[in-house]
């Protein structure tokens, strides 16, 4: 058959490069998460779209440590190798503190829905709270306006370090979890270490600067129940906005933080930094 | 150089060799080769400058040796044809993953901006007909070196191996026929001219082997030129293959590139590489 030498030589190429992929190279104070993907499970199209997208619920989940026995070591760091996609797929991550940077604005929720969506919420801005209805806020993007056009709205900036206490446990951030977004790895990406760590941290913090705003209406409205709603919430901007970076206080022991400690490994520092910030959208 | 339904050999001295050989035009072959597919019937014809004495098997064994050639070198070029493929299968290897997601840019976030999409109307209505669509794009996207690497070795090196496996093929078939042989005074006046020549470029043949780069430059250089002088008297006795035949044989010692490659360290060599260039 004519061109076997070629197929002989480009099979050999082929399962090189393919061999390739599997190296990993550690540098001091590296860790490699090492994912093992069930390829059974893999029985429609979806789930070889979940598979590429490395999305796939995975069936093992190992660590690789510099201090690991390595294939070779070399200057630049130790060399390893696991089998290659997609069988095992290996995410690498630097151990040590980490900077980030938190941002929210303040938003007094005044109806919702029962699945806790916002109906009716009155937004933070420089001079009140402005309130705005669902029906409006879609009527406007409908037509082409932005709702929020001409505010100076204030936002909460939160610069603060974090650092991995617990690898494993920190590994298991890597681990699929099914839930109902599976359907859409490109719609919804799911985070992963370092990006879910930040991911969750934004959204407690924005669910505990609401959680006092509300409070502090809730505060209000039982000690004035004479008070027409307008009016409470004349007197929540007074209370807040003579005290914004009041809002923070507490966070750090906010169910939502100590659950990162607990469950992923994350200490986050108890020295915070807090900014404000007026943006114009 | 027209030679409708025939491929002209022509017997001549080796200018690389002792004895004789077959000069022959490659530019012909091919023609005669085009004529034989479109349905027409092609001889051979060899030009001797004698009557006949044993030339027949001279050329059994050059023709032989010429679909031979052919036959090698068309299993050459699919190596090679196959070995592209794996390297774009290989490059596969590490495109495949950002290529195939390419297909799947959430447009509907971008689109959000403008249009009102919520991801209720984006599950239930956008996806469901975008879905089919970008997951095959993305397979073509991912797999696009792999194709590309297809494509571009089926236009430009793997056809052009069938049709030198074709013509090996041809060539040994066309032995099975008889060979017509043709006395030529143009053939004999040109061997009597070019003589001193031949003589002169197997004297200098040695040299090509001699340690000393130098020397293996200039006679490289001398032989060219020789060839070019034959090529030039071919030409005036009309002798067209052969003309091509000199031709090729004289642009065979470019490709002394292993020299070259060395040369382009010297400097004065370089300069002769540069001569070399403006005589061509």
């Amino acid at each position: 058959m004519k061109g076997i030498r070629g197929i002989a030589a480009g099979l050999l190429l082929l399962l090189g490069v393919y061999a390739l992929t599997g190296f990993l190279l550690l540098g001091r104070g590296e860790v490699a998460v090492i994912l093992t993907y069930d390829l059974r499970r893999v029985k429609g199209l979806n789930d070889l779209i979940l598979l590429i997208y490395g999305d796939l619920p995975e069936s093992d989940v190992k660590t690789i440590r510099f201090k690991d026995r390595p294939l070779l070591s070399t200057p630049m760091g130790k060399l390893y190798w696991h089998l290659p996609k997609p069988f095992h797929v290996h995410y690498k991550f630097r151990v040590g503190s980490r900077d980030y940077e938190l941002r929210t604005t303040v938003i007094l929720p005044l109806a919702t829905d029962e699945e806790g969506r916002l109906l009716y919420w009155s937004l933070l801005t420089r001079d009140e709270f402005k309130t705005f209805s669902l029906y409006n806020y879609i009527r406007d993007v409908f037509s082409g306006k932005n709702p929020y056009e001409g505010l100076e709205i204030p936002v909460i900036v939160l610069d603060g370090r974090y650092r991995i206490i617990d690898i494993d446990r920190f590994t298991q951030t890597y681990r699929s979890e099914e839930n109902e977004n599976r359907r859409y790895p490109w719609l919804y990406p799911r985070w992963r270490g370092h990006s879910l760590i930040r991911e969750l941290l934004e959204n407690a913090f924005q669910v505990y600067v609401m959680n006092k705003t509300y409070q502090t209406y809730r505060h209000i409205a039982e000690t004035h129940p004479e008070l027409i709603i307008q009016e409470r919430v004349r007197e929540t901007y007074e209370i807040i906005s003579s005290d914004l970076p009041g809002l923070v206080e507490g966070l750090l022991e906010n169910r939502g933080v100590t659950m990162l400690e607990e469950r992923y490994g994350i200490e986050v520092s108890r020295e915070l930094r807090i900014r404000i910030e007026y943006i114009t959208p | 150089m027209e030679a409708r339904g025939e491929i002209w050999y022509y017997l001549i001295e080796d200018p690389l060799g002792e004895g004789e050989t077959i000069g022959y035009s490659q530019h012909q072959l091919q023609g005669a080769f085009e004529e034989h597919r479109n349905g027409g019937a092609v001889r051979r014809v060899l030009y001797t400058p004698r009557g006949w004495r044993k030339e027949g098997d001279l050329l059994r064994r050059f023709e032989e040796e010429l679909w031979r050639r052919y036959e090698d070198r068309a299993g050459r070029r699919m190596d090679w044809v196959w070995f592209l493929r794996f390297c774009g299968a290989a490059l596969c290897i590490y495109a495949f993953e950002p290529l195939f997601k390419l297909a799947y840019i959430p447009l509907s976030y971008h689109l959000s901006r403008y249009l009102f999409l919520t991801r209720e109307i984006i599950e239930t209505i956008l996806d469901p007909i975008v879905i089919p669509f970008a997951t095959a794009l993305g397979f073509i996207l991912g797999l696009s070196p792999l194709i590309l690497t297809f494509i571009i070795t089926h236009q430009y090196i793997a056809r052009e191996a069938r049709r030198e496996g074709e013509i090996a093929e041809w060539l040994r078939e066309l032995m099975k026929q008889e060979v017509e042989i043709r006395e030529s005074g143009e053939l004999r006046d040109f061997r009597e001219n070019i003589r001193g020549l031949v003589e002169e470029v197997r004297g200098s043949f040695r040299d090509l082997y001699s340690p000393a780069m130098e020397v293996r430059v200039k006679t490289c250089r001398r032989l060219m030129r020789r060839l070019a002088e034959m090529q030039a008297q071919a030409s005036y006795f009309g002798l067209e293959p052969l003309v091509d035949y000199y031709h090729r044989l004289k642009t065979s010692f470019y490709r002394l590139s292993r020299e070259r490659r060395i040369l382009g360290r010297n400097k004065a060599l370089n300069r002769w590489l540069v001569e070399l260039k403006t005589w061509r």
